[in-house]
C-alpha cells in the first residue's frame, strides 16, 4: 500500500487537474513558490507562472478576480493562506461568488475553488488558528468540504475543481504531514456531499471531520473492549451535509456526539443536532452531545491553546458520560 | 561552559526533524556560525550552524535519527571540560491533565442538565418502544444518567413479561457476532448466485501426488479444500472485483488476497483468514488451516486470525452436501460455496461416463458485478482446476 | 461609419438610455416596478460613449446604477425591463432585479449592489480575456463613491501590475449616496489614484459625448493591444436622487438647474445640428423611436408572467455541466 501525506495528496490532485484542464489556474500569495507549507511546490515549474500566479496581499481583490474569471470561463483555484484572512474576501465570496449563479438566473456559473488552511497548530494565536467552516456553510451557493486523509484530500480537491460552483476546500494545518493510504495516480474524485462511515458501531454515532476523525477512531477503538461500540462518521462535506448517512446511523445507534474544533456556539454541530433530532427524534436514546472549543478567541500560549482542541481523551469522557449509570458516580 | 547543540524547530506544524548527517566529527573544534550538521524536514534540507565556539562532543543522535525539535543532540565543550550529563531539555508546557484544566476553559461537552424533575425521564426512543411493546414506563427501572429510562430498559421490561414456553438457548459471544454479521450481510447486500459443476479428477490427482510429499516432509496433509483455496486465491488475482470491498457506494480493490475459510467451532462457525493465500503453496495453506482450527477449538483466536478477509470459501462437502448457497460477509463482496466430490454420470466425448464431480456456487454482491463477472470468474476457476499444475 | 451617421447613432443610443430610465421611473411611481432603483438620467454620455467601442464579446461590469450600461452594451431592453419589474421573462427570471442585472448574450457580465464590488470581478474578466488571446477587453463602470473602497485600490494595483486589458470608467457625479464627494475624500479627482498606481489616467467632461467617445476609443485600443489598463474619469451628474424616492434635498436647486443646462443629450444635439446637419424633425423622430421601443419593452414586462413560486429556491447551485 503506497503512502503519502495529506499535503502531497492535495498537490497531486492540483497537478492532475491542471494537467487535465487548461482552464484551471492557481492564484494566491506565494503559490508559485510553493506557498508557506509547500502545498503548491512544483506547480509553477510544471505549468508556468502564467497559470500559477503569485498575487499581492489583496485577498478581496484577488478573490474577486478569481470569481470574475470563473464567471467568464476559467476554473480558478485561489489559495487564502489562513482561513482567518477569508474575512478580507467575504464580500466577494458571500455577495458575489455564492450568489451570481442564482442572481443571474443561471446565466453565470462560478466554478471556483477556494483553498484555505485552518486549525490550531503551532501556537499561532487568535488570528491564525480559527475554524470558520460554519460561517461558510451558512451561505447558500457555497459548498464546503474538508478532508481527513490523503485519499479524500486528493479526491475532494479534484471534485472541488470540477464542480461548477464555488467550493471552499478547508485544509487542516495539523494534518498536512499526516500520512495515509495514497489514492494513486488518476484516482477517482470523492463526491461532494457524501460522508464516510469509517467504523461501524451499535451504541453511539460520533460525527466529526478533519483532524478530529483520527481522535474519534482512536477513542472508538478504546471504547470497544469496554462494551461501547461507537460508529465513526467522517462528514467530509459540511455543505451540503450528508444527512442520509447521519440519520441512518443515529437511527441505529440512538445516540450522537458531534465533535469539532470550531467554537461551540453556532457551529456545524448545532446544525447537525437540529436536523438529526427532526429526522430521528423517536430513535434518540439520549440527548445529542457536542464537543467543541470554548466560546473564546484562541490563545497563543501552548499552555492554553490545548483546551481548544478536543481529542481522544475528551471524546472518551463525553461518550462515557452518555453511558454513565445511575449511582456510578462521575 | 558547555553549549548545547539542539535540534532546531524549523517548522510550525511539525514536531521533529531528521538528522541527515554530521559535517563535523566528535572532537573537532568548531567556530560559531560554522555548519556542523544537516537536517531535513518535510519541506527542506537545512544546514545547522554551531551555536558557539568549542569542541564537538557528546553526540547523542546518529545519522538518520528523527529527533524532536528542541532536544539536545550534542555539546560544544571547552578544552578539558566534561560533557554535561543530564540533557537540559526545553521545558514544555505542562501535559494536559484534567486537574489543571482551569474553570471556564472546560472543553464544552453539552451534557444534559441533571437534577430531579418529578417527571419520569425517558428517552424519545424508550417512549416509542414502550408504546410499540406495550410496556408501562411507570414500572420500568431507568439505568441511564440520573435514572433516565433508555431503550434497553424498555426491552428488558418487555422481555421480563414475555410468556415463557419452550427453552431459550443463550448464544455465546462468537455466535452472537456471527449471527449479527450474517443478518447484516443478508439485509444489505443484493446477492445473486451462479453455479457450476466441475470435474474433480485433476484435483484428486493433485492431492494424491502432493500429499505424500508434504507429509513426508513433516507437513500437514492438504485437504481437497486446501488445494481449492490455493487455486481460488490464484484465480482471484485476475478478478479484482471479486476480491473487493464495498464501502460507501464504491468498490475498493483489496491489495492482498486473504481468503477466509469457514471453521466450525461448536454451534458456531468462524471464518479463519489465510493471508495472501495466492502466495502460499498447498502445504502452507494446510498448515495454516490446522493452526486456525486448533486455535479456534482452544478459544484462542487472535483478532488477526478472523478479521480482514477479502473472499470466503465455505465447504460443506464433509457433511455430504452436494450444493448450497452462502451469505456474503460484509464488507466482502463474494463467497464461494463448495459441495462434496461425488460420482456422477456425465457426458464425456459423447458417451455417458461416471466421473467425480464437484459443485461450486458463487454468491456475488450485485452492486459490484453482474452475471458476466461471476461467470468469468467461475470459468477461470474451472480452467485452473482442469490444469492445477499450471497455476500452482 | 461616416461621422454624420455615427452622430445620429450615438444620439439614438443616448435617447434609448434616457427613455429606459424615465420609463422605469414612471413604472416605479405607478408601483408596477418596486425595489431599490438607482437611475442614471443625466449620465447617458458616459455609458454610450464608452460602450460604442466595444464588441459583443467584450465584457462590461457595473454597479447599482447600471441599467444604462446594460442598455448601451446592447442587452435586450425588453428582458432588462422585465427583469427590473421582477418578471419571469427577465434576463435573470426575476432573481436579480435592478441592481444585479446580467445579460451574458450581450457581454454584460454583471452589476452588483455592493459599492465597488464589481471592480475586482472585472479584474477577473480582464484576466480571462488576456489568457483567452482573442483581444477581448473588459470595461468596469463605478461611481466616485467606490473610489474610497479597498476593492478599488487593490484592483488598480493588480490591473496595473499585471497589465490587464481593463478600462476603468469612473462616473464621478459628485455625490456618494447623499454626501458630496468633498466630505468623503480630499482626493476628488479619482484619476490621481490611478496615476499613483502607474496607470494612464484621464479626467474629462462626462457630459460631453464626443469627449467620452474619443477618450474611450483610445483607452479601449490600448487595452486591446495588450498595453495594459487605462483609467477614464468622467465628471457627470445624476439628475435624479440617489435612488427613486430620494428627494435629494441635499442638493441646491441652482446646482440642478446648472446641470440641466449641461444635459448631455441636449448638448450633443445642439452640437451636431451644426456639425452634422441634424434637423429638429430628425431629432424628434430619433427620440420618438427610442420612446416607442421602450414603451414596447414596458408593455412586454407588464404582460409577462410572474416567476413561478417553485422557482424561489432553485438555481442555488449549478448542476454539473
Amino acid at each position: 500500500m503506497a503512502e503519502q501525506s495529506l499535503l502531497e495528496a492535495i498537490r497531486e490532485g492540483l497537478h492532475e487537474e491542471m494537467a487535465r484542464d487548461p482552464a484551471v489556474y492557481m492564484l494566491g500569495e506565494d503559490v508559485a513558490l510553493g506557498g508557506p507549507f509547500g502545498v503548491t511546490a512544483g506547480l509553477a515549474e510544471a505549468f508556468g507562472t502564467q497559470r500559477v500566479v503569485n498575487t499581492p496581499i489583496s485577498e478581496g481583490a484577488v478573490m474577486g478576480l478569481a470569481i470574475g474569471a470563473a464567471a467568464v470561463g476559467l476554473r480558478p483555484v485561489i489559495e487564502i493562506m489562513f482561513i482567518d484572512f477569508i474575512t478580507l474576501a467575504m464580500d466577494q465570496l458571500v455577495n458575489h461568488a455564492a450568489k451570481l449563479h442564482y442572481m443571474s438566473g443561471g446565466q453565470l456559473k462560478i466554478p471556483l475553488t477556494v483553498r484555505v488552511q485552518c486549525g490550531i497548530s503551532g501556537n499561532m494565536g487568535a488570528q491564525h488558528s480559527q475554524s470558520l467552516e460554519a460561517w461558510l456553510a451558512h451561505v447558500p451557493g457555497l459548498k464546503v468540504v474538508t478532508p481527513s486523509c490523503p485519499a479524500d484530500a486528493k479526491g475532494l480537491i479534484k471534485a472541488a475543481i470540477r464542480d461548477d460552483n464555488p467550493v471552499v476546500f478547508i485544509e487542516h494545518r495539523g494534518l498536512y504531514w499526516a500520512r495515509g493510504e495514497a489514492a494513486g495516480a488518476g484516482a477517482a474524485v470523492t463526491p461532494i456531499g457524501e460522508a464516510a462511515v469509517l467504523r461501524e458501531g451499535e451504541h453511539i454515532t460520533i460525527a466529526t471531520f478533519g483532524r478530529q476523525v483520527a481522535a474519534a477512531l482512536e477513542a472508538a477503538a478504546e471504547l470497544a473492549p469496554q462494551g461501547i461500540s461507537a460508529e465513526v462518521i467522517d462528514l467530509r462535506s459540511l455543505q451540503p451535509l450528508d444527512m442520509d448517512t447521519l440519520v441512518e446511523s443515529v437511527r441505529k445507534t440512538g445516540r450522537l456526539l458531534v465533535v469539532h474544533e470550531a467554537v461551540s456556539e453556532g457551529g456545524i454541530g448545532a446544525e447537525i443536532a437540529m436536523r438529526v433530532q427532526q429526522a430521528a427524534f423517536y430513535d434518540l436514546d439520549g440527548p445529542i452531545l457536542r464537543l467543541a472549543a470554548p466560546f473564546s478567541p484562541i490563545p497563543a500560549s501552548s499552555a492554553l491553546d490545548r483546551f481548544f482542541v478536543p481529542g481522544k481523551a475528551e471524546i472518551l469522557r463525553a461518550v462515557r458520560g452518555a453511558f454513565r449509570r445511575q449511582g456510578a458516580g462521575g | 561552559m558547555a553549549i548545547a547543540v539542539i535540534m532546531p524547530a524549523l517548522d510550525v506544524t511539525q514536531e521533529s526533524g531528521k538528522l541527515l548527517g554530521w559535517k563535523k566529527r566528535a572532537g573537532e573544534r568548531v567556530s560559531k556560525g560554522e555548519a556542523i550538521l544537516e537536517i531535513e524536514t518535510d519541506k527542506a534540507i537545512v544546514e545547522v550552524e554551531a551555536p558557539g565556539d568549542g569542541i564537538l562532543a557528546g553526540i547523542r543522535a546518529e545519522e538518520g535519527a528523527v529527533v524532536p525539535f528542541g532536544d539536545t543532540i550534542a555539546w560544544l565543550v571547552q578544552e578539558g571540560e566534561a560533557v554535561p550529563e543530564a540533557q537540559a531539555s526545553v521545558k514544555l508546557a505542562p501535559e494536559y491533565r484534567e486537574e489543571i484544566r482551569p474553570e471556564g476553559a472546560e472543553m464544552r461537552v453539552a451534557l444534559p442538565a441533571s437534577g430531579a424533575h418529578g417527571r419520569m425521564r425517558a428517552s424519545p426512543k424508550a417512549r416509542r418502544l414502550a408504546q410499540e411493546l406495550g410496556v408501562d414506563l411507570d414500572g420500568v427501572h431507568g439505568s441511564g444518567p440520573d435514572g433516565e429510562i433508555q431503550a434497553a430498559d424498555v426491552r428488558a421490561a418487555a422481555d421480563a413479561v414475555q410468556p415463557t414456553g419452550g427453552t431459550v438457548e443463550p448464544l455465546g459471544a462468537a455466535a452472537r457476532i456471527a449471527a449479527e454479521r450474517t443478518a447484516q450481510g443478508w439485509r444489505s447486500i443484493p446477492h445473486f448466485f451462479v453455479s457450476r459443476d466441475l470435474d474433480a479428477r485433476p484435483l484428486l490427482a493433485l492431492r494424491d501426488r502432493l500429499a505424500p510429499e508434504i507429509v513426508q516432509a513433516g507437513g500437514v496433509k492438504p485437504s481437497l479444500n486446501d488445494l481449492l483455496v490455493a487455486l481460488v486465491a490464484r484465480v482471484l488475482r485476475t478478478h479484482p472485483r471479486v476480491n473487493a470491498r464495498w464501502v460507501n457506494g464504491s468498490i475498493h480493490h483489496n491489495p492482498d488476497i486473504d481468503v477466509a475459510i469457514a471453521i466450525a467451532v461448536g454451534d458456531a462457525v468462524v471464518a479463519g483468514i489465510v493471508r495472501q493465500a495466492d502466495r502460499l503453496d498447498p502445504g502452507a495453506i494446510a498448515a495454516r488451516r490446522r493452526e486456525l482450527a486448533e486455535r479456534a477449538q482452544a478459544g484462542r483466536l487472535q483478532p488477526a486470525d478472523i478479521s480482514g478477509g477479502t473472499f470466503t470459501v465455505s465447504n460443506l462437502g464433509m457433511f455430504g452436501v452436494d450444493s448450497f448457497t452462502a451469505i456474503i460477509v460484509p464488507p466482502q463482496v463474494a463467497i464461494l460455496a463448495v459441495g462434496r466430490v461425488r460420482d456422477a454420470v456425465v457426458a464425456l466425448d459423447g458417451r455417458p461416463e461416471v466421473c467425480p464431480m464437484m459443485n461450486v456456487t458463487l454468491a456475488l454482491d450485485h452492486r459490484v458485478g453482474g452475471g458476466r463477472t461471476a461467470a468469468l470468474f467461475l470459468a477461470d476457476l474451472a480452467e485452473a482446476l482442469a490444469r492445477p499444475e499450471k497455476s500452482l | 461609419m461616416p461621422e454624420a451617421a455615427l452622430h445620429r447613432e450615438l444620439l439614438a443610443r443616448m435617447w434609448l438610455n434616457r427613455a429606459f430610465e424615465e420609463k422605469v421611473s414612471e413604472l416605479y411611481a405607478s408601483r408596477v416596478i418596486t425595489g431599490l432603483l438607482h437611475l442614471a438620467i443625466g449620465q447617458e454620455a458616459v455609458a454610450v460613449g464608452a460602450c460604442s467601442h466595444l464588441r459583443t464579446d467584450d465584457w462590461v461590469l457595473g454597479g447599482h446604477r447600471s441599467h444604462g450600461h446594460a442598455v448601451a452594451k446592447g442587452a435586450d431592453v425588453k428582458r432588462l425591463m422585465a427583469e427590473i419589474a421582477g418578471r419571469a421573462t427577465g434576463y435573470c427570471g426575476g432573481k436579480g432585479g435592478s441592481m444585479h442585472l446580467v445579460a451574458m448574450d450581450a457581454g454584460f457580465v454583471t452589476a452588483t449592489g455592493v459599492v465597488g464590488g464589481q471592480i475586482p470581478l472585472a479584474l477577473g474578466a480582464a484576466f480571462a480575456a488576456k489568457e483567452g488571446g482573442r483581444q477581448q477587453v473588459a470595461v468596469v463602470f463605478f461611481g466616485d463613491g467606490a473610489g474610497q473602497s479597498g476593492a478599488f485600490h487593490e484592483s488598480l494595483n493588480i490591473a496595473s501590475l499585471w497589465r490587464l486589458p481593463l478600462v476603468f470608467v469612473c462616473e464621478n457625479n459628485g455625490y456618494a449616496e447623499f454626501t458630496p464627494l468633498s466630505a468623503h475624500t480630499l482626493v476628488e479627482r479619482l484619476a490621481r489614484h490611478a496615476e499613483t498606481y502607474g496607470m494612464p489616467a484621464h479626467t474629462l467632461d462626462g457630459n460631453d459625448l464626443l469627449a467620452v467617445h474619443d477618450a474611450m476609443g483610445k483607452a479601449v485600443s490600448q487595452a486591446r493591444a495588450g498595453k495594459g489598463p487605462v483609467f477614464v474619469e468622467c465628471l457627470t451628474h445624476r439628475m435624479r436622487g440617489h435612488y427613486e424616492g430620494d428627494p435629494a434635498k441635499y442638493r441646491e436647486l441652482s446646482q440642478l438647474a446648472e446641470w440641466k443646462e449641461k444635459d448631455p443629450i441636449a448638448r450633443f444635439a445642439r452640437m451636431i445640428e451644426t456639425r452634422s446637419g441634424l434637423t429638429a424633425a430628425e431629432h424628434g423622430a430619433i427620440e420618438a423611436d427610442a420612446r416607442a421601443r421602450i414603451e414596447d419593452a414596458a408593455q412586454f414586462a407588464i404582460a409577462s408572467p410572474w416567476p413561478d413560486a417553485d422557482e424561489a429556491d432553485t438555481q442555488v447551485s449549478a448542476g454539473h455541466g
